[in-house]
């Protein structure tokens, strides 16, 4: 905004003193890092979470209409897919197993069961979006072989291919590992075919094979196929028993889950929170400190004529500049820091567009609160006092 | 000098102090909270075995955390009874099963816990008055401090634990913090007519209590000796500590937690120095003046220390109260123990005004350099 002249008066305030611009763009710049840290907690938490479903190969998923998040497992009859199956614009129906409970490997160093989330499946489906598990579908067609996760947790031991790992007493040849990683509740997973599934895992008190479990039901439209339509012919044909929904509506149920169940969106929600209004406190230290530096000048330009929406203009554009000038360097740290931290805790910490962009409109914010508070002191500067 | 300088400077412009002081206050409230949110880790992940009366416990050594407890025989209790010093030993059985919600009908995933009904070795009072209740078969004592999912709770519910149908009987509050979103309790007898696969004798924690007087550590000491090689003998203290290690160290949350109190502690620090090199920059004029006038260096930085120490005190007073006051609400919100505790209040006390100063000596060094002639 330019003076009548065409002096371009906020930037030059702004960027006169080197040694004080860096001081306040460094203050910016930590608020900024603040909310971009906390903020990512809050979403890598439900990253952590909705990753798995992302890797499902299903346009439409088939869960048990209790079924909250991908744990707790919560399974459906066999029957369904096959009920599935037949209807139109349904090319296929695969079947997910899981089992947490029962499910432990056996670390050979230290003897000890740890639990595991185990994932059963018909190796000629490609259930998975893993190219890596794609590649040793075929190897999982042998009996007792298993693929493990190698992000899972260093105390499940040793899982080079060509070892053997004991899984819930079953003793298995580890073929392959593909990169998942653990969530909140399980430190990782493996695996298996699923006679590989059903065998280790049998009724605990018969000793039969339990067929009927299935956790998730992936279905893959023809292509061509209405998914609504096609969604409707299966939630007329499956009982009530079942759901039908989007891989995003699950994800969603996940998000509702872990949200309400976890302090986590309240604890990092909080530290948001507490981040920008310590932005808005630097921010109105930094402008209110210019201000009353320069409050001559201010008065000048009310004597001189200019009115106070003016100066309220002036102060803005000012904070827009700080706003700005320290959002750079905070979003370079943040994503430094950010990847550090995914090292750290295994919690996926993404930057996306639309992630920055949210950030950036609070630091925006911020420095704009803070100037229409300090404002008021230019505001007041009469000509008279000062002089 | 008789004039106290650092006070009159704190003091002198109101409004620019009101928000140096603001801005200290919110870097003094962000690590309280995030130090609380860490603590809470700690207490949330024992919550589970809290109600229970114990000094030391009996696992399997195959035993990771309190749901994945593996199992010891029964008959280790009254082996362990016969050592000299142990007062009583209670199995405690935990089984993952589910609950109806009374209301919608949903089923959702629980913890089962179960007692002999005959020595539950409880040690929340509610849960004592209403122990006898567990006699009756398909009778449970519910936590009301479940997650909301969980449906209405109350003495005198009928629902379902893994379809089959239970009463409350009573209830009492505690929660149950990490572990689980909800949790019940029920008779040894009960459990196995409701859980598949459970049995009498797979006991999944043996809860030994000391007779009073003796020393904890002798009587684990010679339980260690005596009892055979497929249970373990730990402390209270060291059980607690398997699960807090297993939430603070391995499980995300507490990693996250832990992060976000380093970076609490560093982006404060920073903000402490930004507000008091402010501070001092907007003095320097009056320094540079003191030093002409022929104060010695040590003086000013002696001034300087003490208000980086006033900044330190006047914004903590304020970031007490909010911090308390986000307790509670927090605390009220997630159903967790959210507190304040002596050793985070003077922690956070002496880290404030140690920041403050550092902050202070920091800045002061342009006190230091600053030359009369150069300002006027």
């Amino acid at each position: 905004m330019l003076a009548r002249n065409g002096t371009p008066l906020a930037w030059r305030n702004f960027s006169h003193s080197r040694a004080r611009l860096i001081g306040s763009l460094a203050g910016v710049t930590f608020a900024v890092i603040l909310m971009f840290v906390e903020m990512g907690f809050l979403n890598g938490l439900y990253d952590n979470h909705t990753r798995f479903v992302d890797k499902l190969n299903a346009d439409l998923l088939i869960v048990n209409a209790d079924k909250e998040a991908v744990i707790p497992l919560q399974p459906f009859p066999r029957r369904r897919l096959f009920q599935a199956r037949g209807q139109p614009g349904v090319a296929a129906a695969y079947g997910l197993r899981m089992e947490e409970m029962h499910s432990f490997l056996k670390n050979d160093r230290d003897g000890l069961q740890y639990p595991i989330l185990i994932l059963g499946f018909d190796p000629a489906e490609p259930v998975f979006l893993i190219p890596e598990v794609l590649a040793a579908s075929r190897q999982l067609t042998v009996s007792d072989t298993v693929l493990v996760d190698s992000e899972a947790k260093d105390f499940y031991g040793d899982r080079r291919p060509g070892y053997e790992a004991e899984i819930s007493g079953r003793r298995m040849r580890i073929v392959g590992t593909y990169p998942l990683g653990p969530d909140f509740r399980v430190d990782g997973t493996a695996i298996v075919s699923e006679r590989t599934f059903l065998n280790t895992f049998p009724d605990p008190q018969s000793g039969e094979t339990l067929p009927d479990r299935i956790e998730f039901g992936l279905v893959k439209l023809v292509p061509g196929a209405s998914l609504r339509e096609t969604r409707r012919a299966l939630e007329s044909v499956l009982p009530e028993d079942v759901r039908v929904l989007t891989k995003t509506e699950f994800s969603d149920r996940i998000r509702a889950y872990w949200g309400a169940s976890k302090p986590v969106g309240y604890v990092f929600g909080t530290g948001m929170v507490v981040g920008f209004l310590i932005g808005v406190t630097i921010c109105y230290q930094i402008l209110y400190t210019g201000i009353l530096d320069h409050l001559p000048q201010y008065a000048t330009i009310k004597a001189i004529g200019y009115d106070d929406a003016y100066l309220v203009r002036l102060v803005v554009e000012e904070a827009v500049y700080l706003g700005a000038g320290g959002f750079v360097p905070g979003l370079l740290l943040s994503a430094a820091i950010y990847a550090a931290l995914q090292v750290y805790t295994s919690v996926p910490m993404h930057l996306s567009l639309m992630r920055m962009t949210v950030v950036f409109v609070l630091t925006i914010a911020m420095c704009v609160v803070s100037a229409l508070i300090a404002v008021r002191k230019a505001i007041e500067a009469d000509p008279a006092d000062v002089f | 000098m008789p004039t106290p300088l650092a006070w009159r400077n704190v003091t002198h412009k109101k409004v620019r102090t009101a928000a140096a002081l603001t801005g200290v206050c919110f870097a003094i409230v962000l690590m309280f909270m995030q130090l609380g949110f860490w603590d809470v880790v700690f207490k949330a992940s024992t919550m589970l075995i809290d109600p229970f009366a114990f000094d030391a416990v009996l696992v399997s050594p195959q035993y990771v955390h309190l749901r994945a407890a593996a199992s010891i025989p029964r008959a280790r209790l009254a082996q362990a009874l016969a050592v000299p010093g142990v007062a009583s030993a209670s199995p405690l059985y935990v089984v993952n099963g589910s609950w109806r919600n009374a209301e919608t009908r949903a089923r959702r995933e629980l913890p089962i816990l179960a007692v002999d009904p005959d020595q539950p070795s409880f040690a929340l009072p509610e849960l004592v008055r209403s122990a006898p209740l567990l006699h009756q078969l398909d009778v449970a004592l519910m936590d009301a401090r479940a997650q909301a999912r969980y449906g209405p709770i109350h003495a005198g519910l009928v629902s379902e634990l893994e379809n089959r149908k239970v009463t409350v009987g009573a209830t009492y509050g505690y929660g149950s913090g990490f572990m689980a979103d909800a949790s019940v309790i029920v008779s040894d007898r009960t459990l196995v007519r409701v859980a598949r696969g459970a049995s009498r004798d797979a006991v999944s924690l043996g809860l030994l209590r000391v007779a009073p007087g003796t020393p904890v550590k002798a009587v684990i000491a010679a339980l260690k000796e005596r009892m055979p090689a497929d249970v373990m003998v730990w402390s209270r203290r060291e059980l607690e500590a398997n699960e807090q290690r297993f939430f603070v160290e391995v499980k995300p949350i507490g990693l996250m937690f832990f992060s976000g109190v380093v970076l609490a502690f560093t982006v404060g620090g920073i903000i402490l120095y930004q507000i008091l090199a402010a501070e001092v920059t907007n003095h320097l004029k009056e320094f540079a003046t003191l030093m002409a006038m022929g104060y010695k260096e040590r003086y000013l930085v002696g001034v300087v220390i003490q208000q980086a120490t006033f900044f330190a005190l006047l914004g903590f007073v304020p970031a007490l109260g909010l911090a308390l006051f986000m307790y509670v609400v927090i605390g009220w919100f997630t159903q967790l123990p959210m507190g304040m505790t002596v050793g985070r209040f003077a922690g956070v006390l002496i880290l404030s005004i140690a920041m403050c100063v550092v902050a202070g000596l920091l800045a002061s060094r342009k006190v230091a350099r600053a030359d009369p002639a150069d300002l006027f």
